[in-house]
């Protein structure tokens, strides 16, 4: 049985605000300690997603399935948000405390865990998340990347199974968010902890187990990421733009180049083209 | 320019009364206000005021950064004062009795922010309000709601800053005219401010809900105990209420 299951699900916010249906039919599946990425453009659903995944939302019809657990009984909702947790799109407005240690402390003093047990776990999840040091550090004083781990870490204190990230690096420079996808790679391989990126970069797919590509509030492509990226045409249309690796393997593929394996990042094209040219140079001489 | 705002915040050294628990605190200031109210003869007078200097010595907080927290009542001061004199019988020594108090309420209460962090008051507050969860009064989500304010201050103020300058770069003028003027010289201001601080919330909530905020019965990773030195203070505060009372009744 997979860790999470959406199925079918229907959802359209309130009419007094707007009433648009914003995920309609939408199906979707992550197994336990994957990595799965959403794209998809604006106004696609990947936030209404994220949210219906801890309970957040429920669905009007349809079903999410966490763990067992359907998030449509209200009996269930607190078990599933401490199963997965998310992290938001802007640093500032999810840090609640005045100190990194006791933003860290919110979710296990609001399940209210015994003090001893609390301070194993905040040190676990600081330690994790490379932040150790900034335990004392106030907020104000921290950079957008370490502020994103701070929240990576609040959600890790509860140690859930999945942790979801809606577009959490979007408002990083490229440092902090090598910091932050590196944070998070290293708690998959370590915990075994399932990761869904949600994103609007291509180029954080390509490590991914499998992509969904939304439109429209429902999946439009999906699959591993060779797969979905070798359908440029659709992404196109859907306004993504492919990695540029990517783009240049399958100028190539139209000019007639054979090569042979996917190339889903520029290591792959450089060594896939150097095979080329070896191959070509052995022929010619 | 908003910069000013921050004053009263906490001051982060080490000193017996920022060591103290927070309800301790909170109770020997209040009973430090309500003697300064009981105060009107020379010798109660200057035993309140005796009482303030100890107590701002016992803090550590240099006397500079702590007469800072007065200028905001300057003008309210000057104009009662005034009214006392001119329009008073025995206005002066009123006028005096007047100044002097207001001084004492408003150090006393700086001495209390300056010396105890907003969440360990929070945490005081709700502690020391407990009882009233019984009667299912929201403690710990007005204890919560205090510290976020706190937390969110500094970061309102520096958009409100940020606002300003680029509605100045527009040509806004905020400094020239009436009141009236001024006034509405502002709006431009509190509506783009009001809009990202309703947005701020939004958000807020949801990543506090995601983490299980009010799912039951919260605890805390700072645990407030009381020591010695919180009984030996509730003692000492309760004893000079004492003796303010009795001075009062016998009319030294
Ligand atoms: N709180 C809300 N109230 C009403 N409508 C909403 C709300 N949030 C989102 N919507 C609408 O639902 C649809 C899907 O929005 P959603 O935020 O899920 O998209 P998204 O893929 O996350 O977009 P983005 O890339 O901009 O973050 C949009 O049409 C949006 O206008
Ligand atoms: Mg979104």
């Amino acid at each position: 049985m997979p860790l999470i299951e959406v199925d079918n699900v229907t959802f359209s916010y309130p009419a007094k605000d707007g009433g648009v249906n914003a995920l309609t039919g939408l199906n979707l599946k992550v197994e336990a300690g994957s990595f799965v990425t959403v794209l998809g453009s604006n106004g696609s659903g990947k936030s209404t997603l994220g949210k219906l995944l801890n309970a957040l939302l429920v669905p009007q019809s349809g079903r999410v399935v966490v763990d067992g657990l359907c998030s449509s009984d209200k009996a269930n909702v607190y078990e599933i948000r401490k199963r997965v947790g998310i992290v938001f799109q802007n640093p500032d407005n999810q840090i609640v405390a005045d100190t990194v240690e006791d933003d860290v402390a919110f979710g296990p003093e609001n399940i209210g865990l015994a003090l001893d047990q609390m301070k194993v776990r905040i040190a676990d999840s600081l330690a994790s998340t490379g932040i150790s040091d900034l335990a004392l550090t106030k907020p104000e004083k921290l950079s957008g990347g370490q502020k994103q781990r701070v929240a990576i870490a609040g959600v890790m204190a509860l140690e859930p199974k999945c942790i979801v990230l809606d577009e959490s690096t979007s408002m990083l420079d490229p440092k902090g968010r090598t910091e932050v996808l590196g944070a998070i790679q290293k708690l998959r391989m370590e915990k075994g902890i399932a990761v869904i990126l949600i994103t609007h970069y291509m180029e954080e797919a390509v490590d991914a187990d499998y992509v969904y590509v939304l439109d429209k509030g429902s999946v439009a492509l999906e699959g591993t990421p060779s797969e979905v990226f070798s359908d440029a045409d659709t992404l196109e249309a859907l306004g993504l733009e492919l990695p540029p690796a990517v783009k240049v393997w399958q100028m190539l593929r139209a000019k007639g180049v054979v090569v042979s394996v996917p190339v889903l990042t520029e290591e792959d094209l450089v060594s896939a083209l150097s095979k080329l040219m070896r191959q070509k140079g052995g022929a010619s001489c | 320019m908003l910069k000013d705002v921050t004053l009263g915040r906490y001051y982060p050294i080490e000193s017996p009364l920022h060591e103290l628990d927070p309800r301790t605190k909170m109770v020997a200031i209040l009973i430090y206000i309500v003697t300064t109210f009981l105060a009107s003869t020379p010798i109660t007078c200057a035993l309140t005021f005796l009482v303030l200097c100890l107590l701002i010595h016992l803090s550590k907080v240099p006397v500079r950064y702590m007469v800072k927290g007065l200028r905001a009542v300057v003008i309210i001061v000057v104009i009662t004062d005034l009214i006392n004199i001119f329009f008073v019988e025995n206005g002066l020594w009123k006028a005096f009795i007047v100044t002097l108090r207001m001084i004492e309420i408003v150090l006393g209460s700086n001495i209390l922010s300056l010396t105890t962090k907003p969440k360990t008051m929070a945490a005081g507050i709700e502690k020391g309000l407990g009882w009233m969860k019984r009667l299912h009064v929201p403690v710990h989500d007005f204890a919560t709601m205090i510290s976020i304010a706190f937390r969110f201050l500094p970061i309102l103020t520096q958009e409100a800053d940020k606002v300003m300058e680029a509605q100045k770069a527009r040509g806004a003028d905020f400094e020239s005219g009436n009141l009236l003027r001024r006034a509405k010289a502002l709006m431009p201001i509190l509506i783009p401010l009001f809009v990202s601080a309703f947005r701020r919330a939004d958000e807020l909530a949801l990543a506090m809900d995601s983490r299980l905020y009010g799912s039951g019965e919260p605890t805390s990773l700072h645990p407030l105990k009381y020591n010695t030195s919180d009984g030996v203070s509730y003692l000492l505060a309760f004893a000079y209420l004492a003796l303010v009372i009795v001075l009062k009744v016998v009319h030294v």
